[in-house]
Protein backbone atom coordinates (compact mmCIF):
# COMPACT_ATOMS: atom_id res chain seq x y z
CA UNK A 1 0.00 0.00 0.00
CA UNK A 2 2.78 2.74 1.23
CA UNK A 3 4.85 1.51 -2.14
CA UNK A 4 1.65 2.52 -4.39
CA UNK A 5 0.82 6.24 -2.89
CA UNK A 6 5.22 6.57 -2.96
CA UNK A 7 5.48 6.41 -7.03
CA UNK A 8 2.80 9.18 -7.76
CA UNK A 9 3.87 11.73 -4.96
CA UNK A 10 7.88 10.99 -6.73
CA UNK A 11 6.48 11.55 -10.50
CA UNK A 12 4.60 14.64 -9.57
CA UNK A 13 7.39 16.15 -7.57
CA UNK A 14 9.51 15.06 -10.66
CA UNK A 15 7.04 16.66 -12.87
CA UNK A 16 6.09 19.88 -10.75
CA UNK A 17 9.99 20.84 -10.15
CA UNK A 18 10.86 19.52 -13.90
CA UNK A 19 8.23 22.06 -15.08
CA UNK A 20 9.28 24.59 -12.91
CA UNK A 21 12.76 24.23 -14.20
CA UNK A 22 11.82 23.94 -18.14
CA UNK A 23 9.67 27.30 -17.47
CA UNK A 24 12.58 29.06 -15.92
CA UNK A 25 15.22 28.38 -18.57
CA UNK A 26 12.78 29.13 -21.58
CA UNK A 27 12.20 32.11 -19.28
CA UNK A 28 15.28 33.70 -18.71
CA UNK A 29 16.78 31.91 -22.37
CA UNK A 30 14.07 34.31 -24.01
CA UNK A 31 15.18 37.34 -21.77
CA UNK A 32 18.41 36.89 -22.76
CA UNK A 33 17.38 36.84 -26.18
CA UNK A 34 15.91 39.96 -25.82
CA UNK A 35 18.40 41.38 -24.08
CA UNK A 36 21.41 40.69 -26.81
CA UNK A 37 19.20 42.13 -29.07
CA UNK A 38 18.49 45.17 -27.50
CA UNK A 39 22.46 45.40 -26.78
CA UNK A 40 22.77 45.15 -30.85
CA UNK A 41 20.53 47.62 -31.54
CA UNK A 42 22.10 50.04 -28.70
CA UNK A 43 25.17 49.37 -30.29
CA UNK A 44 24.08 50.24 -33.99
CA UNK A 45 22.44 52.77 -32.76
CA UNK A 46 25.49 54.57 -31.69
CA UNK A 47 28.30 53.34 -34.25
CA UNK A 48 25.88 54.41 -36.88
CA UNK A 49 26.07 58.17 -34.76
CA UNK A 50 29.86 57.37 -34.50
CA UNK A 51 29.90 56.71 -38.56
CA UNK A 52 28.96 59.89 -39.11
CA UNK A 53 31.24 62.26 -37.28
CA UNK A 54 33.91 61.97 -39.95
CA UNK A 55 31.09 63.06 -41.79
CA UNK A 56 30.28 66.23 -39.99
CA UNK A 57 33.94 67.60 -39.83
CA UNK A 58 35.09 67.66 -43.20
CA UNK A 59 35.24 70.81 -45.20
CA UNK A 60 34.16 69.13 -48.67
CA UNK A 61 31.19 67.02 -49.65
CA UNK A 62 32.07 63.39 -48.80
CA UNK A 63 30.02 59.95 -49.23
CA UNK A 64 30.51 56.71 -47.53
CA UNK A 65 29.11 52.93 -47.90
CA UNK A 66 27.77 51.74 -45.04
CA UNK A 67 26.81 48.20 -44.30
CA UNK A 68 25.26 46.43 -41.30
CA UNK A 69 25.55 43.26 -39.87
CA UNK A 70 21.92 42.32 -40.09
CA UNK A 71 19.04 43.96 -41.60
CA UNK A 72 17.49 46.58 -39.74
CA UNK A 73 14.67 48.99 -39.56
CA UNK A 74 15.21 52.68 -38.95
CA UNK A 75 12.72 55.57 -38.47
CA UNK A 76 13.90 58.47 -37.81
CA UNK A 77 12.55 61.89 -35.54
CA UNK A 78 13.52 65.68 -35.36
CA UNK A 79 12.33 67.76 -32.17
CA UNK A 80 12.99 71.36 -32.82
CA UNK A 81 12.44 72.37 -29.20
CA UNK A 82 14.86 69.64 -27.93
CA UNK A 83 16.73 70.72 -30.99
CA UNK A 84 17.29 66.73 -31.46
CA UNK A 85 17.09 64.36 -33.82
CA UNK A 86 15.90 60.28 -32.98
CA UNK A 87 17.00 57.29 -34.55
CA UNK A 88 14.29 54.34 -33.53
CA UNK A 89 16.45 51.25 -34.31
CA UNK A 90 14.77 47.55 -34.78
CA UNK A 91 16.70 44.59 -35.47
CA UNK A 92 14.52 41.99 -36.84
CA UNK A 93 14.45 39.63 -33.76
CA UNK A 94 13.75 42.70 -31.57
CA UNK A 95 10.47 43.00 -30.09
CA UNK A 96 11.11 47.16 -29.11
CA UNK A 97 12.95 49.62 -31.15
CA UNK A 98 16.17 51.18 -29.03
CA UNK A 99 15.64 54.98 -29.47
CA UNK A 100 19.13 56.70 -29.52
CA UNK A 101 18.47 60.74 -29.52
CA UNK A 102 21.75 62.97 -31.68
CA UNK A 103 22.17 66.73 -30.74
CA UNK A 104 24.76 67.65 -32.63
CA UNK A 105 23.84 66.15 -36.32
CA UNK A 106 21.63 67.48 -38.67
CA UNK A 107 20.21 64.08 -40.05
CA UNK A 108 18.13 64.16 -43.52
CA UNK A 109 16.64 60.95 -44.47
CA UNK A 110 13.49 58.76 -44.84
CA UNK A 111 12.42 55.57 -42.79
CA UNK A 112 13.91 52.81 -44.04
CA UNK A 113 14.36 48.50 -43.24
CA UNK A 114 17.76 47.57 -44.77
CA UNK A 115 21.33 46.31 -44.34
CA UNK A 116 22.94 48.46 -46.42
CA UNK A 117 22.93 52.49 -46.90
CA UNK A 118 24.86 55.28 -48.48
CA UNK A 119 26.16 58.42 -46.01
CA UNK A 120 26.29 61.77 -47.54
CA UNK A 121 27.51 64.71 -46.35
CA UNK A 122 27.55 68.34 -47.44
CA UNK A 123 28.35 72.00 -45.60
CA UNK A 124 25.80 74.31 -44.97
CA UNK A 125 27.32 77.24 -45.61
CA UNK A 126 25.13 80.52 -46.81
CA UNK A 127 27.97 82.59 -45.24
CA UNK A 128 30.13 80.79 -43.10
CA UNK A 129 30.20 76.99 -42.51
CA UNK A 130 26.97 76.42 -39.75
CA UNK A 131 27.56 72.18 -40.39
CA UNK A 132 27.55 69.42 -42.22
CA UNK A 133 24.30 68.23 -43.31
CA UNK A 134 23.85 63.94 -43.23
CA UNK A 135 22.04 62.33 -45.78
CA UNK A 136 21.51 58.80 -44.90
CA UNK A 137 20.41 56.99 -48.24
CA UNK A 138 18.67 53.62 -48.46
CA UNK A 139 16.89 53.34 -52.05
CA UNK A 140 17.67 54.03 -55.28
CA UNK A 141 17.43 58.06 -56.86
CA UNK A 142 17.49 58.94 -60.24
CA UNK A 143 18.65 62.02 -61.18
CA UNK A 144 17.39 63.41 -64.44
CA UNK A 145 19.10 66.17 -66.03
CA UNK A 146 20.24 68.49 -63.11
CA UNK A 147 22.67 70.99 -63.45
CA UNK A 148 26.10 70.45 -64.26
CA UNK A 149 27.51 71.32 -60.58
CA UNK A 150 24.92 68.87 -59.01
CA UNK A 151 25.62 66.25 -61.68
CA UNK A 152 29.19 66.66 -60.70
CA UNK A 153 28.84 66.22 -57.20
CA UNK A 154 26.06 63.54 -57.61
CA UNK A 155 28.99 61.84 -59.58
CA UNK A 156 31.35 62.30 -57.23
CA UNK A 157 29.66 60.50 -54.19
CA UNK A 158 30.06 57.37 -56.37
CA UNK A 159 26.84 55.68 -54.99
CA UNK A 160 25.27 52.61 -56.20
CA UNK A 161 21.82 54.12 -55.04
CA UNK A 162 22.55 57.53 -56.99
CA UNK A 163 22.05 57.42 -60.79
CA UNK A 164 22.65 60.79 -62.74
CA UNK A 165 20.72 60.60 -66.44
CA UNK A 166 19.93 63.01 -69.21
CA UNK A 167 16.52 60.89 -70.20
CA UNK A 168 13.92 59.17 -67.40
CA UNK A 169 13.30 56.47 -69.33
CA UNK A 170 16.70 55.11 -68.63
CA UNK A 171 15.92 55.18 -64.53
CA UNK A 172 15.68 51.76 -62.62
CA UNK A 173 12.38 50.77 -62.40
CA UNK A 174 12.19 51.33 -58.32
CA UNK A 175 14.00 54.12 -58.29
CA UNK A 176 12.98 57.65 -56.89
CA UNK A 177 12.96 59.94 -59.74
CA UNK A 178 14.18 63.50 -59.53
CA UNK A 179 13.24 65.72 -62.14
CA UNK A 180 15.00 69.90 -62.51
CA UNK A 181 12.16 70.16 -64.94
CA UNK A 182 9.01 68.70 -65.85
CA UNK A 183 6.77 66.73 -63.35
CA UNK A 184 8.51 63.57 -61.81
CA UNK A 185 8.10 61.95 -58.03
CA UNK A 186 9.86 64.65 -56.50
CA UNK A 187 10.17 67.81 -58.65
CA UNK A 188 12.96 70.36 -58.09
CA UNK A 189 12.21 74.02 -59.10
CA UNK A 190 15.97 75.50 -59.02
CA UNK A 191 15.19 79.05 -59.97
CA UNK A 192 11.98 79.29 -57.71
CA UNK A 193 14.20 77.34 -54.95
CA UNK A 194 11.49 75.05 -54.01
CA UNK A 195 11.84 70.70 -53.84
CA UNK A 196 7.90 69.35 -55.09
CA UNK A 197 7.09 66.06 -53.50
CA UNK A 198 3.38 65.03 -53.97
CA UNK A 199 1.47 67.77 -52.65
CA UNK A 200 3.97 69.14 -50.28
CA UNK A 201 5.94 71.88 -51.41
CA UNK A 202 9.63 73.09 -49.22
CA UNK A 203 11.40 75.82 -50.09
CA UNK A 204 15.84 75.51 -50.21
CA UNK A 205 18.27 77.83 -49.31
CA UNK A 206 21.03 76.34 -50.96
CA UNK A 207 22.42 73.19 -52.43
CA UNK A 208 22.71 71.49 -49.42
CA UNK A 209 19.24 71.91 -47.80
CA UNK A 210 17.91 71.04 -51.62
CA UNK A 211 19.57 67.33 -50.61
CA UNK A 212 18.03 67.46 -47.01
CA UNK A 213 14.58 68.04 -48.66
CA UNK A 214 14.96 65.62 -51.64
CA UNK A 215 16.36 63.10 -48.97
CA UNK A 216 14.54 63.71 -45.65
CA UNK A 217 11.55 65.51 -46.71
CA UNK A 218 9.84 64.02 -43.61
CA UNK A 219 11.97 65.86 -41.07
CA UNK A 220 13.10 68.51 -43.11
CA UNK A 221 11.27 71.45 -42.05
CA UNK A 222 12.50 70.57 -38.12
CA UNK A 223 16.20 70.13 -39.57
CA UNK A 224 15.94 73.65 -41.17
CA UNK A 225 14.67 75.36 -38.12
CA UNK A 226 17.50 73.71 -35.97
CA UNK A 227 20.33 75.03 -38.14
CA UNK A 228 18.82 78.43 -38.70
CA UNK A 229 18.63 78.62 -34.94
CA UNK A 230 22.16 77.23 -34.63
CA UNK A 231 23.33 79.66 -37.52
CA UNK A 232 21.60 82.37 -34.93
CA UNK A 233 23.69 81.68 -32.43
CA UNK A 234 26.74 81.26 -34.25
CA UNK A 235 25.87 84.74 -36.12
CA UNK A 236 25.63 86.30 -31.91
CA UNK A 237 29.54 84.71 -31.28
CA UNK A 238 30.71 86.93 -34.72
CA UNK A 239 29.07 89.86 -33.42
CA UNK A 240 30.91 89.62 -30.09
CA UNK A 241 33.99 88.48 -31.84
CA UNK A 242 33.73 91.84 -34.23
CA UNK A 243 33.44 93.78 -31.13
CA UNK A 244 36.85 92.12 -29.60
CA UNK A 245 38.40 92.90 -32.93
CA UNK A 246 37.19 96.68 -33.12
CA UNK A 247 38.52 97.45 -29.39
CA UNK A 248 42.18 96.04 -31.04
CA UNK A 249 42.04 98.59 -34.06
CA UNK A 250 39.99 96.55 -36.53
CA UNK A 251 37.82 99.32 -38.36
CA UNK A 252 36.91 97.43 -41.21
CA UNK A 253 34.57 95.26 -39.17
CA UNK A 254 31.87 97.78 -38.56
CA UNK A 255 30.76 97.02 -42.46
CA UNK A 256 30.78 93.54 -41.76
CA UNK A 257 28.80 93.51 -38.37
CA UNK A 258 25.72 95.51 -40.18
CA UNK A 259 25.51 92.70 -42.77
CA UNK A 260 25.59 90.05 -39.67
CA UNK A 261 22.75 91.94 -38.06
CA UNK A 262 21.16 91.86 -41.26
CA UNK A 263 21.58 88.56 -41.34
CA UNK A 264 20.36 87.79 -37.95
CA UNK A 265 17.44 89.35 -38.64
CA UNK A 266 17.09 87.66 -41.57
CA UNK A 267 16.90 84.13 -40.36
CA UNK A 268 14.66 85.34 -37.34
CA UNK A 269 11.99 86.50 -40.57
CA UNK A 270 12.36 82.87 -42.14
CA UNK A 271 13.28 84.59 -45.53
CA UNK A 272 15.55 82.12 -47.41
CA UNK A 273 15.79 84.61 -50.09
CA UNK A 274 17.53 87.43 -47.57
CA UNK A 275 19.65 85.13 -45.47
CA UNK A 276 21.39 84.43 -49.32
CA UNK A 277 22.25 88.04 -50.21
CA UNK A 278 23.00 88.73 -46.48
CA UNK A 279 25.26 85.73 -46.84
CA UNK A 280 26.41 86.64 -50.28
CA UNK A 281 27.49 90.29 -49.14
CA UNK A 282 28.79 89.36 -45.43
CA UNK A 283 31.18 86.46 -47.56
CA UNK A 284 32.30 89.50 -49.23
CA UNK A 285 32.83 91.70 -46.52
CA UNK A 286 34.85 88.78 -44.80
CA UNK A 287 37.66 89.28 -47.24
CA UNK A 288 39.57 91.56 -45.16
CA UNK A 289 42.95 91.26 -42.97
CA UNK A 290 40.91 91.11 -39.95
CA UNK A 291 37.99 88.22 -40.83
CA UNK A 292 35.69 87.48 -38.30
CA UNK A 293 35.09 83.55 -40.11
CA UNK B 1 11.93 8.08 9.07
CA UNK B 2 10.74 5.85 6.33
CA UNK B 3 11.32 5.21 3.06
CA UNK B 4 9.23 8.20 1.29
CA UNK B 5 10.53 10.72 3.50
CA UNK B 6 13.68 9.89 3.31
CA UNK B 7 13.45 10.42 -0.79
CA UNK B 8 12.03 13.71 -0.31
CA UNK B 9 14.73 14.75 1.81
CA UNK B 10 17.06 13.11 -1.10
CA UNK B 11 14.57 15.43 -3.88
CA UNK B 12 15.13 18.27 -1.81
CA UNK B 13 18.92 17.64 -1.74
CA UNK B 14 19.13 17.67 -5.06
CA UNK B 15 16.90 20.46 -6.12
CA UNK B 16 18.88 22.19 -3.62
CA UNK B 17 22.48 21.64 -5.46
CA UNK B 18 20.75 22.11 -8.85
CA UNK B 19 19.37 25.59 -7.68
CA UNK B 20 23.03 26.52 -5.84
CA UNK B 21 24.70 25.12 -9.85
CA UNK B 22 21.60 27.46 -11.86
CA UNK B 23 22.38 30.47 -9.17
CA UNK B 24 26.60 30.05 -9.48
CA UNK B 25 26.28 29.58 -13.07
CA UNK B 26 23.90 32.71 -13.76
CA UNK B 27 26.37 34.34 -11.43
CA UNK B 28 29.36 34.17 -13.82
CA UNK B 29 26.91 34.76 -17.02
CA UNK B 30 25.87 38.39 -15.60
CA UNK B 31 29.54 39.37 -14.38
CA UNK B 32 30.84 37.81 -17.97
CA UNK B 33 27.85 39.77 -20.11
CA UNK B 34 28.17 43.27 -17.91
CA UNK B 35 31.86 43.12 -18.41
CA UNK B 36 31.15 42.39 -22.44
CA UNK B 37 28.59 45.34 -21.59
CA UNK B 38 31.19 47.95 -20.32
CA UNK B 39 33.74 47.17 -22.24
CA UNK B 40 31.69 47.83 -25.65
CA UNK B 41 29.68 51.22 -23.42
CA UNK B 42 33.65 52.05 -23.31
CA UNK B 43 34.90 51.59 -26.15
CA UNK B 44 31.79 53.53 -28.09
CA UNK B 45 32.46 56.37 -25.29
CA UNK B 46 36.04 56.31 -26.37
CA UNK B 47 35.31 56.06 -30.49
CA UNK B 48 32.52 59.14 -30.02
CA UNK B 49 35.18 60.85 -28.31
CA UNK B 50 38.12 60.87 -30.33
CA UNK B 51 35.80 61.17 -33.60
CA UNK B 52 34.56 64.45 -31.68
CA UNK B 53 38.01 66.14 -31.44
CA UNK B 54 38.30 66.97 -34.79
CA UNK B 55 34.27 68.04 -34.86
CA UNK B 56 34.84 70.57 -32.20
CA UNK B 57 38.32 71.86 -33.72
CA UNK B 58 36.67 72.61 -36.88
CA UNK B 59 33.12 74.02 -35.99
CA UNK B 60 32.72 77.60 -36.90
CA UNK B 61 31.37 78.76 -33.24
CA UNK B 62 35.79 77.94 -32.32
CA UNK B 63 37.60 78.39 -35.30
CA UNK B 64 39.99 80.99 -36.97
CA UNK B 65 38.64 80.28 -40.36
CA UNK B 66 36.73 78.17 -42.31
CA UNK B 67 38.49 74.59 -43.28
CA UNK B 68 41.08 75.12 -40.75
CA UNK B 69 42.18 73.06 -37.55
CA UNK B 70 42.57 76.39 -35.51
CA UNK B 71 41.11 77.51 -32.55
CA UNK B 72 40.30 81.43 -32.06
CA UNK B 73 41.18 82.02 -28.39
CA UNK B 74 38.71 84.91 -28.22
CA UNK B 75 35.80 82.85 -29.82
CA UNK B 76 37.01 79.90 -27.33
CA UNK B 77 36.30 82.53 -24.74
CA UNK B 78 32.61 83.91 -25.62
CA UNK B 79 31.43 80.17 -25.67
CA UNK B 80 32.89 79.42 -22.23
CA UNK B 81 30.47 82.53 -21.29
CA UNK B 82 27.92 80.69 -23.34
CA UNK B 83 28.16 76.95 -22.20
CA UNK B 84 24.01 76.46 -22.16
CA UNK B 85 23.48 77.33 -25.68
CA UNK B 86 26.19 74.77 -26.82
CA UNK B 87 25.03 71.61 -24.86
CA UNK B 88 23.84 69.77 -27.46
CA UNK B 89 26.94 70.13 -29.68
CA UNK B 90 28.76 68.48 -26.61
CA UNK B 91 26.43 66.01 -26.11
CA UNK B 92 28.02 62.83 -24.29
CA UNK B 93 30.72 65.08 -23.27
CA UNK B 94 31.49 66.33 -19.90
CA UNK B 95 33.98 68.74 -20.35
CA UNK B 96 36.20 70.32 -22.80
CA UNK B 97 39.02 72.52 -22.08
CA UNK B 98 41.42 74.01 -24.10
CA UNK B 99 45.54 74.34 -23.08
CA UNK B 100 48.26 76.80 -24.27
CA UNK B 101 51.26 74.51 -24.32
CA UNK B 102 53.44 77.04 -26.26
CA UNK B 103 53.84 79.67 -25.19
CA UNK B 104 52.72 78.59 -22.02
CA UNK B 105 49.40 80.21 -20.62
CA UNK B 106 46.24 79.73 -18.96
CA UNK B 107 43.41 77.13 -19.79
CA UNK B 108 39.72 77.82 -21.13
CA UNK B 109 37.09 75.78 -20.14
CA UNK B 110 34.94 76.22 -23.08
CA UNK B 111 32.73 73.32 -21.62
CA UNK B 112 31.57 71.27 -18.11
CA UNK B 113 28.80 69.40 -17.48
CA UNK B 114 30.49 67.26 -14.75
CA UNK B 115 33.84 65.41 -14.12
CA UNK B 116 34.51 62.99 -16.71
CA UNK B 117 36.40 59.55 -16.80
CA UNK B 118 38.97 59.53 -19.10
CA UNK B 119 40.16 62.33 -21.36
CA UNK B 120 40.93 62.82 -24.94
CA UNK B 121 42.98 65.09 -26.40
CA UNK B 122 44.81 66.15 -29.65
CA UNK B 123 47.06 69.32 -30.78
CA UNK B 124 45.33 71.97 -32.21
CA UNK B 125 46.71 75.39 -33.58
CA UNK B 126 45.41 78.35 -30.62
CA UNK B 127 45.38 81.74 -32.50
CA UNK B 128 44.74 85.45 -30.92
CA UNK B 129 43.61 87.78 -33.63
CA UNK B 130 45.25 91.24 -32.61
CA UNK B 131 46.61 93.08 -35.96
CA UNK B 132 47.56 89.54 -37.26
CA UNK B 133 47.05 86.18 -36.03
CA UNK B 134 49.23 85.38 -33.39
CA UNK B 135 49.39 81.45 -33.10
CA UNK B 136 50.73 79.19 -30.35
CA UNK B 137 50.05 75.15 -30.08
CA UNK B 138 47.41 74.36 -27.65
CA UNK B 139 46.06 71.00 -26.56
CA UNK B 140 42.09 70.49 -27.04
CA UNK B 141 41.07 68.21 -24.14
CA UNK B 142 38.08 66.27 -24.09
CA UNK B 143 36.20 64.32 -20.99
CA UNK B 144 33.66 61.62 -21.51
Amino acid sequence: MKKTQAMPFAWIFALIIGGAILFLAIFFSGKLFETSSQQTEAELARSLDILINPLSSFQASISNRISMPEKIQVNFSCDKNADSNTISLRTARGKEPFSYVIKNKYIFADDFDSKELWVFSKPFEPAWKVDNLNYLVSKNYCFVNPSESIKREMSAFNSSFIQVVSDRAVCKDNAVDVCFSGVCDITVNYAEKTVKIKTSSLRFIDDSTMYGAIFGSKNYGCNLERLLKRMDFQADVFLQKADIIASRGCNEIAALKQEILGLKAAINRGDYGQIRDYGQRANEMNKISCSLY
Amino acid sequence: MDKAQIKVQEMAFVLLALALLAILAAIVFVRFQSENITKSGEEIRQKNAISLLDKIASMSELNCASGEICIDEDKALIISQNQDKVKNIFQNIKKAEIRRIYPEGEGITVYQLGKGNQSYSTFISLCRQETGWKCGIGLLELWA
